[in-house]
């Protein structure tokens, strides 16, 4: 296997990506904007080149003042950008005319931290803060029904980690991963939602990311064991999950790992001192193949593409990457 | 050659930045920050966990090995910190002194004067889960010892709180070593209220006077709010790591700063930045205490 990565600078904060109708158009939220833009037309931008996003620039304004409390989402049928705002989603055609349709939601609150939707495009699944006290608050989620608009809040899910939210096709409900600890709950948006712990690693938990594909919500959790980094993944069912013998990742420490949504193989993060490698691992561990990462480039976040089986997205801070996977 | 052509190519004639790291809560903000400073070239000289990929959480299992971790700090010195964790009030049934109605303070918190609460607050800290759910849910200043717990950390972010109201460890690595250490170059203090509470405002700010002081300014969910709103500030690049007061000691450098960290924060929350004395906070800046 091989990895065509290619990475480019982004001169404002870069915040979160989607795709949007194919794996060459984005929707990128970079400072307080949303813009449209074609991969293509910036991935051969020269290494020291920043991209600046704007009018007159590579990409399309969708839509501004947006903060990174200010959820969004692709709807998959119509391709419109979904934007949370207080007390209303803003619906958004991103190629299309610029005019925000306003769809009324009482209580929506001002921050939205994630968001969601099922493959019919009628309910958005939020994270959203509950305050505890003077010195805490938690995330929770909130389902917008957005036919009636009226926002269902659930009462039992509480983490202090960041939160990813998926809907499982194969069990028709939505799954709610805690990235910290690999827990996740199960939610049918009615009933109260059920806890399923994370594995009992050799080690501790440092990093957790779920997926949701033909197989349903497979969990991959990182943990630290003598100083080595090892994976362990499980198969999320109704009420457990079915988690398979660990195993080492070999090399540099691995910071992040991240399974491709139809195949059992793994885009990791590995870092060693100043250096940081893309690789692709399969399901011993065994690294398939890997390419390293500029260090003006660095990466803190790694997305499968939902379309295109061989492409993973990656994004910083202030860079935006794609890697091309080939036998 | 070749060899030692790479190793030294981007890093020579630069001094060397050490940092160090204490974390007492879900461990993503200093992963975070962690990988960019080792991007960097800086070296993380934490005790015990410095060498690891990962900076690992100050509960459960790792207690023992951490409350060690803590007390070899303060035998360090460092160019950055960040400490990061729960933060708050001594007890929770201090928010009793508090009420505006004198009533006790209800779930909703109506009746809570936070204004009260964040300006007349004496002792406040950093802790982790089992003083979180232990002293502090459970024990008063009458009756400091409810909830105690073998596996409590507490680190004291204002004065130590007297012995007749507080009878756990309140050391804070970061403070102690003061007394030897030269002064670090900033900190991050990654947690709810950590610039909120005048009197641990006025207790950082006074150990460390010329420090840049990174916090939030009011609850926060989660540490990689901070982290995030840090990485993706324009000026927070090698440069300002290296030597944030040749440019924060620049006009208006310190609004400029804080303005960048508030347009990458939560929009329902607030961070802020202390400097020589002085608070910034989104459309403010005044003197810190």
């Amino acid at each position: 296997m091989r990895i065509d990565l290619k990475a480019v600078r982004i001169q404002g904060a870069l915040h979160g990506l989607h795709e949007s109708r194919d794996a060459d158009h984005l929707i990128v939220h970079s400072e307080r904007s949303l813009f449209a833009i074609v991969w293509a037309a910036v991935q051969n931008t020269p290494e020291g080149v920043a991209i600046s996003l704007g009018p007159e620039r590579p990409g399309k304004l969708v839509a501004t003042d947006v903060a990174v409390d200010n959820a969004w989402v692709v709807e998959p049928k119509g391709q419109r950008v979904l934007l949370a705002r207080e007390g209303e989603f803003e619906s958004i055609d991103p190629w299309g005319q610029p005019e925000a349709q306003k769809v009324k939601m009482a209580g929506l609150p001002r921050g939205t931290f994630a968001a969601a939707i099922d493959p019919e495009g009628a309910h958005v699944l939020l994270v959203v803060v509950r305050v505890i006290n003077p010195d805490a608050a938690n995330y929770g989620v909130a389902l917008a029904d957005l036919a009636n608009a009226r926002l269902i809040r659930e009462g039992t899910i509480g983490s202090g980690a960041d939160l990813e939210l998926l809907w499982d096709n194969r069990l028709r409900t939505w799954v709610i991963g805690d990235t910290s600890k690999a827990t996740l709950w199960r939610w049918d948006g009615a009933r109260p939602a059920v806890r399923i712990a994370g594995p009992a690693a050799p080690g501790p938990v440092h990093a957790a990311s779920f997926v949701a594909g033909t197989e349903g919500v497979i969990v991959s959790a990182l943990f630290t064991h003598n100083g080595a980094t090892g994976l362990i993944a499980g198969q999320a069912e109704m009420d457990r999950a079915v988690w398979q013998p660990p195993v080492a990742l070999p090399g540099p420490p691995v910071l992040m790992a991240k399974r491709h949504p139809a195949q059992a193989i793994w885009a990791c993060m590995s870092q060693a001192g100043t250096g940081q490698q893309l690789q692709i691992r399969d399901a011993a561990g065994k690294v398939l193949a890997e390419a390293a990462v500029r260090p003006a480039t660095h990466l803190d976040n790694l997305i499968w593409s939902p379309i295109s089986p061989n492409r993973v997205w990656g994004f910083g801070a202030r860079a935006l990457a794609a890697a091309t996977l080939s036998e | 050659m070749s060899e030692v052509g790479r190793d030294v190519s981007n890093t020579i004639a630069k001094a060397p930045i050490t940092f160090a790291m204490i974390e007492t809560a879900d461990s993503a903000d200093c992963n975070s920050r962690k990988g960019q400073w080792l991007a960097y070239g800086f070296k993380d000289v934490t005790p015990t966990f410095g060498t690891q990929s990962s900076v690992p959480s100050i509960n459960g299992s790792m207690v023992p090995k951490g409350r060690q971790m803590l007390k070899d700090m303060v035998n360090v010195s460092a160019d950055w910190y960040m400490v990061s964790g729960h933060h708050g009030a001594l007890y929770s049934s201090d928010y009793g002194n508090y009420s505006s109605d004198g009533n006790p303070v209800k779930d909703d918190l109506s009746n809570l004067d936070s204004d009260r609460l964040y300006d007349e607050e004496e002792y406040c800290g950093f802790f982790n889960e089992a003083y979180h759910e232990g002293r502090w849910e459970q024990a008063s200043r009458s009756s400091p010892d409810t909830g105690s717990s073998a596996n409590e950390i507490y680190l004291r972010t204002t004065d130590a709180a007297p012995s007749g109201i507080a009878t756990h460890e309140q050391d804070n690595p970061v403070f102690d070593s003061t007394a030897w250490a030269p002064a670090p170059k900033g900190i991050i203090i990654s947690a709810c209220n950590t610039l909120a509470y005048k009197s641990a405002r006025k207790t950082w700010s006074g150990y460390f006077s010329n420090a840049v002081i990174i916090g939030p300014n009011d609850r926060i969910v989660s540490g990689t709010w901070v982290s995030n709103a840090i990485a993706s500030a324009q000026m927070t690049n090698e440069a300002f790591w290296r030597d944030p007061q040749s440019i924060l000691d620049q006009p208006g450098m310190c609004e400029q700063l804080e303005k960048q960290l508030t347009a990458n924060f939560p929009s329902s929350s607030s961070i802020g930045v202390m400097y020589k004395g002085t608070l910034y906070l989104p459309g403010w800046s005044g003197a810190a205490f």
